[in-house]
């Protein structure tokens, strides 16, 4: 699944780390998610539509 | 959340109960040389040890994410399955002449391959 988590973080300026800790997860699993190495649960991809003020939709493209 | 710094200090404390435990034993044992049940219960004493490091394991897991978690499935996964291959294949060899492998020698063969497990799946998600 690819998805647009990095433009978006970068859009904003924040470190991975820094996402990282708004999410409640390591480094490594936002790194993951951005290389499209790691496919997040719903639950966690709602965390980061909601912590990015988006929609799943808008992040997330099959 | 999971933090390495943590988890290093309460499994470092796991250890060293085991290792103060075992000294204690293996002196009591040479000071007092107990028999019968006496002798297996402080033979048996340094388990507790072994009991903190297994509690202070699964703590660390349940407070890992999921990326984490998957990680370690994967690496446990390839740990049991591997040793349970080894013991099975040494077992068999055994009924042809092989010497009788030791209890002892199955956990370190468990924590290599759980070592090498995590290390895959390290790479396979980075």
């Amino acid at each position: 699944m690819r998805n647009a988590v990095k433009d978006i973080r970068t859009a904003r300026g924040w470190s991975q780390s820094e996402l990282a800790e708004r999410l409640q997860v390591s480094r490594q699993t936002v790194n993951s998610i951005e290389n499209g190495r790691y496919d997040p649960s719903l639950p966690l991809a709602f965390a980061i539509a909601r912590t990015f003020g988006l929609t799943i939709e808008q992040i997330f493209f099959p | 959340m999971f933090s390495i710094k943590r988890y290093g200090v309460e499994l470092s404390g796991a250890l060293a109960l085991y290792a103060a435990l075992l000294l204690g034993a293996n002196a009591a044992d040479r000071l007092l040389q107990p028999e019968g049940a006496m002798k297996i219960a402080l033979a048996l004493l340094p388990i507790l040890g072994t009991v903190a490091v297994a509690w202070t394991v699964l703590r660390g897991l349940r407070r890992m994410d999921e990326l984490q978690r998957r990680i370690q499935f994967d690496a446990i996964a390839l740990s049991f399955t591997g040793t349970a291959l080894a013991t099975f294949a040494w077992g068999f060899a055994e009924d042809a002449g092989a010497p009788e492998l030791r209890a002892f020698h199955v956990w370190p063969l468990m924590a290599v391959l759980w070592v090498v497990g995590v290390c895959i799946a390290q790479w396979r998600y980075r």
